[in-house]
């Protein structure tokens, strides 16, 4: 559990959080650990009163504890207090990650074209392929294996993890922060018919395909690009594709999960969050604050309003008004969805309770038939 | 009562195609609005629920449909016609 860092004294942390502490505050640590592994020299995260007993176990000194807990009663030294766990690890986290390893300045095995302005400060690792003409800014860490095309611009502060793609024409904000082999600024996946086909017939009436058929496709190139506001975050493997005209965009503040996809033309609102396996096809608009859990999927050129919230699984295949909070596929507002599950449930009790019904009057009926024939 | 269901019927859309209610007029399409056959399926639910009424409606042929759908006039027409028919002697 512990790695290689710098020590850091009770009193640092509990400024870097902006939490108060008790005990000792010049007590130096190095690192953090779940309360029952921790070390003497490590903090010991146990914010809630469910770990007490871990604590115990452990060898800490010192640890992060819920709000009025009884820290010399664990035996420690010193104590910091924090209101909101998940939202003090936000704090803790970056105040005891390692330092990711990338040399300053460009590193002699990477291809940085002659016309590609590199910001002051900025390290780029071994084996990454800048194009012309694009602009990285101040401080940028560029892992080993990236490649970032032609014309591109990526903002201040950035973090581009290993094996990263970054298309010609794309445009990045402040802060932006790629996990390993997302890729950003590929072609859409836009093709047509040279006639109206089966699949425009089928849509318009839900089913019919009023005998057209699909024939041979010509590609829509892609014009557009991508681009992304500031304090962005992209998971691994997952995919930006390019607006047809115009470009997809990414809003500011929004974090895009692993493995999600989304399509040309689509256009995320601010602080979205959108969770592993999402797709998200063509020209579809999602609003600020959408949140949709992992596994969604959210069909073209719809309209999903602010603050919608969609939960994992969920398929959306019509507009969504502002704060509608989905489920299901089909999807339907929650409660509905939760309660009509509830009656798909009951429904073989009940089909078997009508099924004995039934039986029952039939053999009353036959009864009545085979009396019938005796008497006559 | 008949105010109250076009009042409701026009927010079931207006909130189907994402728009104000303001921007629903009565002469409007449901094309027009940008409502497509899946959004045409999800406001007759809506319109069920809300008005505790069963839609006779084909959504795989909705011209032979005896709900019309034409326009939003025509839906109100619709619907307050069902809430009679359907809610006699409530």
């Amino acid at each position: 559990m512990s790695r290689p860092v710098a020590d850091h004294s009770i009193a640092d942390i509990a400024a870097a959080l902006g939490a108060a502490y008790e005990g000792n505050g010049a007590l130096r640590l190095i690192g953090a650990a779940e309360p029952a592994h921790a070390s003497r020299d490590q903090l010991a995260l146990a914010m809630d009163p469910r770990y007490a007993d871990e604590l115990q176990h452990g060898q800490a000194r010192a640890a992060v504890l819920w709000e009025g807990a009884d820290w010399r009663a664990f035996g420690l030294e010193a104590a910091i207090f924090v209101a909101r766990p998940r939202y003090a690890m936000a704090g803790l986290t970056a105040h005891l990650a390692p330092p990711r390893a990338i040399a300053r300045g460009v590193h002699p095995q990477a291809c940085v074209d002659a016309s590609a302005l590199i910001g002051p400060g900025a390290a780029i690792g071994p084996f990454v392929v800048i194009g012309p003409g694009a602009r990285i800014g101040a401080n940028v860490r560029i892992a080993s294996h990236v490649s970032i095309g032609a014309n591109a611009v990526i903002g201040v502060d950035a973090l581009i993890l290993d094996g990263v793609r970054i298309g010609h024409d794309v445009r990045i904000g402040d802060r932006f922060v790629a996990q390993p082999n997302a890729v950003i600024g590929g072609d859409g996946f836009s093709f047509v018919t040279p006639e109206p086909g089966a699949v425009e017939a089928v849509r318009r009436s839900l089913g019919d395909t009023g005998g057209a058929t699909q024939s041979a496709y010509a590609r829509i190139h892609s014009l557009g690009a991508v681009s992304i506001g500031d304090d962005v975050e992209i998971g691994a493997n997952a995919c930006i594709d390019r607006g047809t005209v115009a470009d997809t965009v990414i809003g500011r503040g929004t974090k895009i999960d692993n493995l999600v996809q989304v399509g040309h033309n689509v256009r995320v609102g601010e602080d979205c969050l959108l969770c592993g396996q999402t797709g998200i096809a063509g020209s579809t608009r999602l609003g600020n604050r959408v949140v949709l859990g992992g596994q969604v999927g959210v069909t073209d050129h719809l309209i999903i309003g602010d603050d919608v919230i969609a939960g994992a699984g969920t398929l959306l295949r019509t507009n969504q008004a502002n704060g509608r909070v989905m489920l299901g596929n089909p999807a339907m507002p929650m409660a509905a969805s939760v309660e009509s599950y509830k009656a798909l449930r009951r429904l073989p009790r009940l089909l078997a309770r009508l099924g004995a019904e039934r039986g029952a009057t039939a053999s009353q009926n036959n009864n009545r038939l085979s009396n019938r024939g005796e008497t006559d | 009562m008949s105010e109250t269901v076009k009042d409701k019927v026009i927010e079931i859309i207006a909130e189907q195609a994402v728009l104000d209610r303001s921007d629903v007029t009565m002469d409007a399409t449901l094309e027009a609005l940008g409502i497509d056959s899946l959004g045409l399926v999800e406001s007759i639910f809506a319109i069920e629920e809300a008005f505790d009424i069963e839609v006779p409606f084909n959504a795989n042929e909705p011209e032979q449909s005896d709900f019309d759908i034409s326009s939003v006039a025509a839906i109100v027409g619709a619907v307050e016609g069902l809430v009679a028919a359907q809610h006699q002697g409530a």
